[in-house]
């Protein structure tokens, strides 16, 4: 006999159940049972209802569980009334309580660098506050993408991009926002300049193929 | 009381110790082991009313061995705490010899233990035993391997060795 065999030989005789093993075959046991099944019976039950309690309320109180009032946008919705500006190529919405001062008298100085362009200020008038907006002509070399001695890009996409790509100069004032969340008081000039695809004279009417940018200023006093 | 119930009263009063002592075997202890006897014959009731499976007593069987590794999973350093700090095992009765191997099989990691109990005492195949907990058989060949060859180098330790006087206790 190998040790191996000595060795699995104890241990299946160690293992064996003796036959005065600690549990005999009392009542006790098969009435801890019972117990135990009823206690699950009902741990089982009480689940199954409280599936059906949530999936029946879920529907009518997932709507109260939601805020009632819609969140409010970022930026308000302009409304006013549509101010167009060929020359510049972009049209704006003049916010309602607000009036663009070509009407009084024309602030674009100097056309030749600035291009057209409108100022907008409160009626309520206040010292210093307009907002200005107008479109310049860049030269094909300050348009990003473009190589050097290349022809202009193609009006139509530089047109879209134009749309999209207002560079801001007037600071943090002039997004519309202040950088504590509330709206800028337009207390700063606004300066944006737009690539255009043209390489035009400052001016004239834009490329017949480009879209005008349109602009609503943000915001108000 | 049903027929279905008279039926597993047979059932659980032919199943009952010997689930306790499987338990007993896995666990070292007797509480623990009636715990997992009933948990197991409570789970296995619940399938004979649903839909009686073809071997009852394998199914409580194999009930019993995955709760205890479940239940060795979701505690596993308390378990192994209070499985180091437990003073009093449950021990079977015999001479010092069973005594000492019996030591020694409750001193095997759990996984190894549970192997050598399947083997040994529920006279399973490797294949079988791997089955029933859920590893690769070579994992089960090894650690079938490696738990005999453990016991042979406790046995072996004057610690464990029942002709080597013991070290009284403080």
């Amino acid at each position: 006999m190998t040790p191996d065999s000595r060795l699995e030989d104890r241990l299946r005789a160690t293992l064996h159940r003796p036959e005065r093993s600690p549990w005999p075959d009392d009542h006790g046991a098969f009435d801890q049972f019972l117990r135990r099944r009823t206690r699950r019976s009902r741990a089982l039950a009480a689940r199954g209802a409280l599936a059906v309690v949530v999936a029946l309320a879920l529907p009518a109180g997932l709507p109260r569980l939601l805020p009632s009032r819609p969140v409010a946008p970022a930026t308000p919705p302009v409304t006013g009334r549509p101010l167009q500006m060929p020359a510049g190529g972009f049209e704006v919405l003049v916010p309602t309580g607000w009036t663009d001062l070509s009407r009084s008298r024309r602030v674009i100085t100097p056309a030749s660098e600035l291009g057209s362009g409108v100022a907008l200020r409160p009626m309520r008038r206040a010292a210093n506050t307009f907002v200005m907006l107008h479109t310049t002509v860049l030269s094909p070399a300050q348009f990003p993408g473009t190589e050097p001695g290349g022809g202009d890009p193609d009006p139509s996409v530089a047109a879209d991009r134009a749309t999209e790509r207002l560079e801001d100069r007037g600071g943090p004032l002039g997004r519309g926002r202040r950088p504590d969340g509330r709206p800028s008081v337009w207390q700063q000039t606004l300066l944006g300049r737009t690539r255009w695809p043209s390489t035009r004279s400052p001016g004239r009417t834009t490329a017949p193929r480009s879209r005008p940018v349109r602009r609503a200023p943000a915001g108000g006093p | 009381m049903t027929v279905d119930d008279v039926e597993f009263r047979e059932f659980f009063a032919a199943q009952y110790a010997r689930l306790c002592w499987l338990g007993l075997l896995l666990t070292g202890d007797q509480a623990e082991a009636e715990e997992l006897a009933q948990e197991a014959l409570v789970r296995t009731w619940w399938r004979w009313v649903v839909h009686r499976p073809n071997d009852p007593a394998a199914y409580a069987r194999k009930v019993l061995v995955n709760r205890r590794r479940s239940l060795l999973r979701r505690a596993g350093v308390e378990s192994r705490f209070l499985a180091r700090t437990r003073l009093e095992r449950s021990r079977p009765p015999g001479d010092e010899q069973a005594m000492v191997l019996w030591e020694a099989v409750q001193g095997l990691p759990p996984r190894q233990r549970a192997v050598l109990v399947l083997r040994f005492h529920e006279d399973l195949t490797e294949a079988e035993v791997a089955r029933l907990l859920g590893l690769p058989l070579g994992t089960v060949k090894s650690l079938a391997h490696r738990g005999p060859a453990r016991l042979r180098d406790r046995l072996g330790s004057p610690e464990l060795d029942p002709t080597t006087p013991r070290r009284e206790a403080r």
